[in-house]
C-alpha cells in the first residue's frame, strides 16, 4: 500500500481529518461532560465550564441512583421488553412481510395498503387508551410489547429486503420437498441476516427507550421501565403553578444533577454497549432494504 | 402446489394483520363497554356499603405511593373503614395522564386540581360535583373559619357559574413578600457592609458589581442582576418592578380602585426605561432571556451575578435552595438579605409574592351524599387533627422522623417528598393539607426558620395578583401572554423604545384581547367585593 499522494490530496486528507475529528469531540463532549458530572461531588458538578474529568471523583451519585425506589424494577422490565419484544416483533414481522414479499399472494396490494395507512393515521391517544383497556392490557406488561408489534416501516423495509430474494430458489427448494414455513426458516432467514439484525436494533433501541406506554398504561409501580424513572428525576422544572407547591419551607429538596447524570449513564451505557456489535449489519442492511422494492 | 402456498402466506398474513391492528387502527366499537366498567363498579359497592362493608373510594394527588399497602393508607383505611384505590400520576406530565382516564369515565372521588383552571374545565366536562359552600362550613369549621380569615376571595376560585366544585387549598406563606439577596462577598469588595434600601443605591450596587470587579479574578466576568425567565416569566426582575409599585405580570388595584394590568401601566414604563439603560451599560446578564430557574440558580452560586430575588427561604444558608450550596462551595460565602426596594416615591416597597391562593381538591362525579359526607370527615380530620395531620404528613413518629422541639424532624431517607411519599404514603398525597393548614404550622417549620422568616420578611409589605379569579375570555385570546412576554423582551432589550414604542404596544395589548379582560376582571372583582362584604 504505497500510494503517492500529491500536496493537493495530502491538505485534503488533512483538512477531512481535522473536520472529523472536531465533528466527533462535539459528539462526545456530552457523554464525557455527562460522565464527569456524574462521578463529581454536587458542589463541583455545577460549576460553569468544561467537565472533562471529575474533580473530587466519587461513587456517591450512583451509590445513591442504586438506592433509589424502582431502579431495579425499572431494569428488569426494560430489559424484559427489549428482549422478548425484538424477539416477538421479529417473529411476527418476519412472517407478515414474507408472504406479502411473493408476487403469487392475491390481493397483495391492497393489503399492503391497508398496512401502510397505519403509518399515516393512527387511533390517537384516548381511542387507544381505551382500547387497550377493553382488551386487557392495561397495567399489564404486555401492553409493552402487543401494541408495538409490528412497526411500519421495519416491516416495509423487510418486505422490500424479500422482494430481492429470487423465486426461483424458493422453486428449486420446492422440488426437493420443501414446505411454505421450512423455505421461509431455511433459507430466506438465513439469507436475511443483515436486514433482521438492522430491525432488531431499531426495535430493540426503540424498546430501550420508549416511556410513553409506560406512563399513559401502567399504574403499578412494578411496571414502570426505566426511562419513566430518568424522566421523573430529569424533568424537574415544572410550570410556576406546581414550582409554587413545591417549595415549601421544609420540604425544598433539589435532585442533585450528579444523580441526574448518574441515573442517565445507567440507563444508557446498556444500549450503547450493544450497539457497536450489530454496527457491522446496520449499514450493510439500510443500503440493501431500502434503495429496492 | 400454488394454492397451498398462497393459503398457508395468507394464514401467516392474517395472523400480521391482527396484530397490526392491535398496534395501530383503534377499535371505537369497544369504547361504551369499557367506559361504563370503572363507574359502575364502584358506584354499586358504595350504595350498599353503608353499614359494615368498607366504603370505595378513588384517590387522586401528588407524589403517590409506590404499593397499594403503604403505613399511611393502612391507618387511613383502618380509621374511616374505607378501601382506597390509588390513581398513580406524574407530575411532569400530569393531563397527559388523566385525559384519557377522565375520557374513560375513570373519575377519582377524590380529585386533586392544580389550578382553577382546571376546575372551570372539569365542571363544565361534568365531572366534579357539588360541594355546598354551606356543607364546607358545617363538615370542616376550622377549615372555612381559617380560610374566611386568610382571604375570603379564595372560595371564588373553587365557583363556577355560582357553584362551588372545590375546597381552594392556601399557602400561607404565599402572603409573604420576595426579597433581594446579594451576594456578601461582593457587597464588601466594593466596600459596602448594608444591603441598598432605594433604587439608587441598589443601582450603584449593580453597576458597581458590574464594573468593579467584585469577586477580584481581574476579568470582566460578573453581572449585576439576572432572572430565570425561560420558565419563571412572572417573577423577571421583580426586585426592580416593586421599586415602582407595580409587578408586570400581575394584575393590581389602582388609585381610583380599578384593576389594571401591570404590564401596560405608567409604572411599567418607567421600570422599563431604567431596565433598558442598565442593559445597554451592560450590568443585567444577557443570558437572562434563555436561564431556567436551575441555571439562574446555579449561576449566582458560580458567581455570575449578584442579586436575587425570591422567597426568603431559598437564601436561607442551612436549607436554602441557593443558600444552601453557596455556603457550602465555600464557607467564607454569605448572603446578606435586605429590604423590599423603597418605592421611588417615597412610600414602603411592597415585594412580589405569589399570593396565598394555591391548589384545590374537588370531588368527583360518581360521590354520592353518603360518600360526600365521610370524605368531608376525613379531609375535616386532615386539616385540623394533630395525629392525623401528623401522620399523613410525616408518617410514623421513630419510623420515619422523631420530634425535636416539637418539631418533627424526618429522616434522611424520608425527606424527599418523592421518596416519602412513595414509601410510606406519607406527604401531599394523603395528607393533602400538608403545609397549607394554619393550626398545624407549628410542625412545619423548626424555630431556627421561623426566626430567619421573621427576621427578613416581617413588617414588609407585599404586592400579589388581585386576579385571584378565572376569568372566561381567557380562553379566546390564547396569544395574549405570548405578546406580553415578546414585548417584556424588547422593551428590556431597546428593540422598542419606551416611548412611542411602549404606547404601540399597550394599544396593540388592548386590541388583541387586552381591553376585554380588563373589563371582565374589574367586573368580576367588583362583583366578589360585593360579595364579600
Amino acid at each position: 500500500m504505497h500510494s503517492i499522494m500529491t500536496r493537493g490530496e495530502r491538505l485534503f486528507q488533512i483538512a477531512a481529518i481535522g473536520f472529523l475529528t472536531v465533528l466527533s469531540a462535539v459528539m462526545l463532549y456530552p457523554f464525557v461532560h455527562m460522565i464527569a458530572v456524574s462521578l463529581d461531588t454536587p458542589v463541583h458538578a455545577i460549576r460553569p465550564g468544561l467537565h472533562l474529568y471529575p474533580l473530587e471523583p466519587t461513587l456517591e451519585a450512583y451509590r445513591q441512583a442504586f438506592r433509589y425506589d424502582g431502579i431495579y424494577y425499572g431494569f428488569t422490565n426494560t430489559i424484559f421488553r427489549t428482549v422478548v419484544g425484538t424477539l416477538l416483533a421479529l417473529c411476527i414481522m418476519t412472517m407478515g412481510a414474507y408472504p406479502l414479499s411473493r408476487k403469487y399472494l392475491p390481493h397483495r396490494y391492497p393489503l399492503m395498503m391497508v398496512i401502510v395507512f397505519t403509518m399515516f393515521f393512527s387511533g390517537g391517544l384516548i381511542p387507544s387508551y381505551l382500547l387497550v383497556k377493553s382488551l386487557g392490557l392495561y397495567d399489564s406488561v404486555w401492553v409493552y410489547i402487543i401494541p408495538s408489534l409490528v412497526n411500519t416501516f421495519s416491516f416495509i423495509i423487510l418486505r422490500n429486503f424479500f422482494i430481492t430474494i429470487p423465486v426461483e430458489l424458493e422453486e428449486s427448494a420446492k422440488l426437493d420437498g420443501a414446505n411454505d414455513i421450512r423455505i421461509l426458516y431455511s433459507l430466506v432467514v438465513p439469507l436475511s441476516k443483515p436486514i433482521l439484525a438492522t430491525v432488531a436494533l431499531w426495535t430493540a433501541v426503540y424498546h430501550w427507550n420508549a416511556w410513553f406506554d409506560g406512563l399513559i398504561y401502567i399504574q403499578d409501580q412494578k411496571k414502570i421501565v426505566l426511562q419513566i424513572l430518568l424522566r421523573r428525576l430529569v424533568v424537574e422544572n415544572l410550570d410556576q403553578e406546581l414550582q409554587m407547591a413545591m417549595q415549601q419551607a421544609n420540604t425544598q429538596y433539589v435532585v442533585p444533577e450528579t444523580m441526574k447524570a448518574a441515573v442517565l449513564m445507567i440507563s444508557t451505557l446498556p444500549i450503547l454497549i450493544v450497539y457497536p456489535f450489530l454496527q457491522k449489519y446496520f449499514v450493510k442492511g439500510i443500503i440493501v432494504g431500502s434503495l429496492k422494492g | 402446489m400454488k394454492k397451498q402456498a398462497s393459503r398457508l402466506a395468507m394464514l401467516a398474513l392474517a395472523l400480521t394483520l391482527l396484530f397490526g391492528l392491535l398496534a395501530a387502527c383503534s377499535g371505537g366499537a369497544n369504547e361504551p363497554e369499557s367506559g361504563a366498567d370503572g363507574a359502575n363498579g364502584t358506584d354499586t359497592e358504595s350504595a350498599g356499603g353503608a353499614a359494615e362493608e368498607p366504603m370505595d373510594i378513588t384517590w387522586l394527588s401528588f407524589n403517590p405511593p409506590t404499593t397499594d399497602d403503604t403505613p399511611v393508607q393502612q391507618y387511613l383505611e383502618e380509621k374511616y373503614n374505607i378501601r382506597i384505590t390509588n390513581i398513580r400520576i406524574d407530575r411532569a406530565s400530569w393531563n397527559d395522564q388523566l385525559n384519557p382516564k377522565l375520557a374513560a369515565q375513570e373519575i377519582p372521588d377524590v380529585f386533586f386540581m392544580w389550578s382553577d383552571r382546571d376546575i372551570n374545565n372539569y365542571a363544565r366536562q361534568g365531572l366534579l360535583r357539588e360541594i355546598p359552600l354551606d356543607s364546607i362550613r358545617e363538615a370542616m369549621p376550622q377549615y372555612a373559619a381559617d380560610v374566611d380569615d386568610i382571604d375570603p376571595m379564595l372560595w371564588s376560585s373553587g365557583q363556577v357559574d355560582g357553584k362551588n366544585y372545590a375546597l381552594p387549598q392556601y399557602f400561607f406563606s404565599g402572603s409573604l413578600p420576595f426579597v433581594p439577596a446579594y451576594n456578601g462577598k461582593w457587597l464588601k469588595a466594593i466596600g459596602r457592609d448594608e444591603a441598598p434600601k432605594t433604587l439608587e443605591e441598589f443601582e450603584d450596587v449593580i453597576r458597581q458589581f458590574t464594573t468593579e470587579d467584585p469577586d477580584g479574578n481581574g476579568r470582566d466576568d460578573t453581572y449585576g442582576i439576572s432572572s430565570n425567565f425561560k420558565d419563571g416569566s412572572t417573577n423577571a426582575f421583580n426586585e426592580v418592578f416593586a421599586a415602582f409599585g407595580i409587578q408586570p405580570f400581575m394584575w393590581i388595584e389602582n388609585e381610583a380602585g380599578e384593576l389594571e394590568y401591570g404590564l401596560v401601566t405608567e409604572q411599567a414604563r418607567q421600570a422599563f426605561k431604567k431596565l433598558h439603560a442598565w442593559m445597554e451599560a451592560g450590568w443585567i446578564d444577557p443570558e437572562y432571556i434563555t436561564s431556567d430557574t436551575a441555571k439562574h440558580r446555579n449561576d449566582f452560586v458560580n458567581g455570575k451575578y449578584g442579586v436575587f430575588s425570591n422567597m426568603y427561604y431559598v437564601a436561607n444558608p442551612v436549607n436554602g435552595a441557593v443558600g444552601k450550596p453557596f455556603t457550602e462551595k465555600d464557607p467564607a460565602n454569605e448572603i446578606v438579605m435586605g429590604p423590599v426596594l423603597q418605592n421611588i416615591d417615597g412610600s414602603p416597597g411592597a415585594g412580589y409574592s405569589w399570593g396565598v391562593k394555591n391548589n384545590f381538591i374537588g370531588l368527583g362525579i360518581g360521590v354520592d351524599d353518603a360518600k360526600a359526607a365521610k370524605l368531608l370527615e376525613i379531609f375535616n380530620d386532615l386539616y385540623s387533627d394533630e395525629e392525623t395531620y401528623l401522620k399523613t404528613v410525616y408518617g410514623f413518629e421513630g419510623e420515619s422522623y422523631d420530634m425535636v422541639d416539637g418539631v418533627p424532624q424526618l429522616y434522611p431517607e424520608y425527606t424527599d417528598p418523592v421518596q416519602r411519599g412513595a414509601q410510606l404514603g406519607a406527604g401531599s398525597y394523603y395528607g393533602l393539607f400538608g403545609s397549607k393548614a394554619i393550626g398545624m404550622a407549628k410542625y412545619d417549620s423548626t424555630k431556627e426558620d421561623i426566626a430567619f422568616r421573621d427576621k427578613y420578611t416581617e413588617g414588609q409589605p407585599a404586592i400579589s395578583n388581585k386576579v385571584t379569579f378565572n376569568l372566561p375570555s381567557g380562553v379566546d385570546y390564547p396569544d395574549l401572554s405570548k405578546i406580553q412576554v415578546e414585548y417584556f423582551v424588547k422593551l428590556v432589550s431597546g428593540e422598542v423604545n419606551t416611548g412611542s414604542g411602549f404606547d404601540d404596544f399597550v394599544a396593540l395589548w388592548k386590541r388583541s384581547g387586552g381591553e376585554v379582560l380588563t373589563e371582565e376582571a374589574n367586573e368580576i372583582y367588583a362583583s366578589l367585593k360585593a360579595q364579600a362584604n
